[in-house]
């Protein structure tokens, strides 16, 4: 698993997800991330209490493999194996996918963001994993956080109240 | 496979400081006059780190911050950056608007001007320097233009992986330079740092291929 465990404020299993990484938990335990023009993209299994978010930072891996969770082609299929080792059915699955923001939007990088989330809705959509929240665009990062007891995620923004998808 | 983004080796690396160096002292002396304190070069290296290392480097990444951004354009292209935490950014504020110390408490239009023109002045003379020393030493005409800058409050993270992301797409390595100052003898907390991009790393090898000592 990768990530960086934290105290949890009442004994959880809390990742910190750092950029490119990607984690699955089971039964109790928050994910945490932060995100600019990248997309957290979380697969959750309801019935089975497991769930994984991934730190996806660009659409397409030409063929590296050697960080899953970087690439939205590489990090998808890699949640679904870790899923289903962990007990989780992918016929169950659901997603939701926070950021890909255009933080510098009238520089040279705009757009990074807008491909990175249209590519991951469509390779949602291949395997037929549906959308059931999202909260991505704009021009501000997010500090997103999944709870894999509830499946709820949590998304701040800076100066904003959290939204809870 | 990805195409890995040109590791500079150590003679590189001094090069490229004594360009930014350059870059950090015409930035200082421009900086001291605008605020009319004198303003000193606290920290100048040249940095080549795994990205997941970089996106710290302003500290925890859920740390709000502010930055004042700029596009360096013309022969090398990439970012500059100048980033502050909010009471660095009114401190400064209230110094160059002449009022008494710590009464600036919230951003206003004023005070974002404030830290846009000090990033102007900053990021230009920077350039100045690093593109008047490469083309002394390096003999050919090294032309850098700094685009207006923009104003951002954001986690540090986030705009980090935002600056960092040219560089990522080739690489999982980055390159950036990082400068802090000194005001009247106090650090101060700013980090600026110089961020090019994937293309300009490789222009930069060859411009440092053909550098000369003066």
């Amino acid at each position: 698993m990768q990530g960086t465990p934290f105290s949890g404020s009442d004994g959880r299993v809390e990742l910190k997800i750092g950029i490119g990484e990607l984690a699955v938990i089971q039964e109790t335990g928050l994910l945490r991330t932060l995100l600019g023009s990248c997309i957290g993209l979380v697969l959750h299994d309801r019935q089975a209490r497991v769930g994984g978010l991934a730190h996806i930072v660009l659409p397409s891996s030409n063929g590296d493999t050697r960080v899953p969770g970087k690439y939205a082609d590489t990090a998808l299929p890699e949640l679904v194996r870790l899923i289903e080792r962990a007990g989780g059915q992918p016929r169950n699955l659901t997603a939701k996918i926070a950021g890909g923001a255009n933080m510098f939007s009238t520089l040279k990088m705009a757009g990074i963001g807008e491909l990175n989330l249209i590519t991951v809705q469509q390779l949602l959509q291949d395997v037929r994993i549906p959308v059931v929240g999202h909260h991505c665009g704009g021009q501000q990062g997010r500090r997103i956080a999944y709870d894999v007891k509830t499946g709820a995620e949590t998304v701040e923004i800076i100066g904003c109240l959290p939204i809870e998808l | 496979m990805t195409m890995e983004v040109p590791t500079f080796n150590p003679q590189q690396i001094a090069q490229l400081t004594k360009a930014f160096h350059q870059g950090a002292a015409e930035a200082s002396e421009a900086l001291a006059r605008w605020v009319n304190a004198t303003i000193t070069v606290s920290i100048d290296s040249v940095d080549q780190c795994p990205l997941d290392v970089a996106i710290r480097v302003l500290g925890e990444g859920d740390t709000g911050v502010c930055m004042c951004l700029m596009e360096m354009q013309g022969s090398l292209t990439g970012y500059m950056l100048l980033a502050f935490d909010d009471v660095s950014g009114w401190a400064l504020s209230d110094l160059l608007l002449g009022r008494p110390a710590r009464s600036t408490v919230e951003w206003g239009d004023v005070e974002n001007s404030c830290m846009l023109e000090t990033m102007n002045i900053a990021g230009s003379s920077y350039l100045n320097g690093i593109s008047n020393d490469l083309t002394v030493r390096g003999r050919l005409q090294v032309e850098l233009i700094p685009s207006p800058p923009t104003f951002l409050r954001d986690f540090a993270e986030s705009l980090l992986q935002t600056a960092f992301m040219d560089q990522a797409i080739a690489s999982s390595n980055v390159v950036f330079a990082q400068t802090r100052f000194n005001l009247r003898g106090q650090a101060l907390r700013w980090t600026f740092l110089l961020i090019p991009d994937h293309a300009s790393l490789q222009r930069l090898s060859v411009i440092l291929a053909n550098l000369r000592d003066q």
